[in-house]
């Protein structure tokens, strides 16, 4: 909810919300990776996780399975912190994800990325 | 001191088998914690983790056998209200739930329970409590925090990691981190995490992270107002874009009536004096604008 503030922050517009909930499985990541992709009005992704329960690693494989599959392609900035980040930060890494360190960051990204994209 | 968890905390893991349960009590006990007994019913006399830690069946033998006197619930949501009320049954004074989805009807009776008996019940559906260089129970992250003289308490899991680690950035350390839950239905409030604080001689500071639904940051801003006034205070609420009517991620967070809104729990807060921040990432230069110094 609050990337969703930041985002609008930023002079972007939430085109929806998707929270994957504690704990998610990379198998949840990837369905929800391929809700967002089918709504058209979708122009950049920012995926933003601090996990706790949730383990960064297995988001990580989720994003990685995810764009393996995906139908089209959009600009996505991942974020991740948190349990198992440094796991994380290196499989995204190794598949060339545009990261950010910070929320801030990552929805400033996410705005410019979709900005570009509509033009 | 600190509030609710700290190095008196003997902690029992109830659900100790389980893949969180497991996991999280391991870190737990890397950060210092007291993990003196887990319970799995048909599994006492085994050990866990590693054969460290002793398994029960229940929680009673726990208290009796361990000395346990503290509780961290991680057990699916159709079990987890029989484990409040049997850590209660047991005497256990602090419970904290990590477990979500619980139906807030089955929670009723539950939280009634715990207050009966006086009982702290932390959560449910929240991240735990983490007393910095002390005590860390629940799922919050440990790398983010550093000890110090702030409190923290928050409805949302992530965004207490976000501040959290907005303040350690900046160097200013935590008394203590409460996750107090995303449901409608839980156990203790921003109202009673407040006087706890106020309570203490180690919390010189409060940052509080509301979102939107219900009115318990409303309740929270008239107290600050009377029974906090000298005390440094920052606020974030999450939502302030949140279409009215649709549930947020929590089951707590939605917009009804028209009521509930970010902008009316912003309004409450300011008017109480307590600054309030459009990022996590300020909450720290807030605090410091109110006076703090670590």
């Amino acid at each position: 909810m609050t990337t969703m503030d930041l985002v609008k922050n930023f002079g972007g517009e939430p085109a929806n919300f998707l929270d994957v909930g504690g704990g998610a499985r990379h198998e949840t990541v990837c369905g929800a990776m391929e809700l967002i992709l089918a709504d058209p009005k979708v122009k950049a992704i920012l995926v933003n996780i601090f996990g706790g329960i949730t383990r960064g690693d297995e988001v990580a494989a989720g994003l990685i399975e995810a764009r393996a599959q995906q139908s089209r392609e959009v600009p996505m900035v991942v974020r991740i912190v948190g349990t198992n980040a440094a796991e994380a930060a290196r499989l995204l890494e190794e598949a060339k994800f545009e990261t950010a360190a910070s929320l801030d960051e990552a929805a400033e990204k996410a705005v410019a990325m979709a900005k570009g994209a509509a033009r | 001191m600190s509030i609710l968890v700290g190095r008196e905390t003997r902690l029992v893991v109830q659900g100790i088998t389980g893949r969180e349960g497991e996991f999280h009590t391991r870190a737990a006990i890397a950060y210092g914690t007291k993990v003196v007994a887990g319970t799995r019913p048909g599994k006492g006399g085994q050990t866990a983790i590693d054969g460290t830690v002793p398994i029960f069946d229940t929680v009673a033998e726990a208290v009796k056998q361990a000395g346990a006197n503290t509780s961290v619930i991680y057990i699916p949501a159709s079990g987890a209200p029989d484990a409040i009320l049997e850590a209660i049954d047991a005497g256990i004074k602090t419970i904290v739930c990590i477990t979500e989805g619980i139906p807030a009807l089955d929670m009723i009776p539950v939280v009634e329970a715990a207050r009966r008996a006086g009982a702290r019940l932390i959560g449910p559906n929240c991240p735990g409590v983490t007393s910095p260089g002390q005590a860390k129970v629940g799922i919050i992250p440990a790398s983010i925090h550093k000890p110090g003289r702030v409190g923290v308490v928050s409805r949302s899991g992530t965004l207490t990691y976000e501040a959290v680690q907005a303040m350690t950035d900046a160097g200013l350390g935590q008394s203590t981190c409460v996750g107090i839950g995303g449901d409608p239905i839980i156990g203790t409030t921003f109202l009673d995490v407040l006087k706890l604080f106020r309570d203490d001689p180690e919390t010189d500071a409060i940052v509080m992270i509301g979102e939107i639904g219900g009115s318990a940051e409303e309740e929270a801003a008239a107290f600050a107002a009377e029974h906090l006034k000298g005390v440094p205070m920052a606020a974030f609420i999450a939502g302030r874009t949140a279409p009215p009517g649709r549930r947020m991620g929590h089951a707590g967070a939605i917009i009804s009536g028209g009521s509930g809104t970010a902008a009316e729990k912003i309004a409450a807060l300011k008017a109480a004096g307590v600054r309030v921040a459009e990022s996590p990432t300020q909450l720290p230069r807030l605090l410091l604008e109110a006076g703090y110094r670590a």
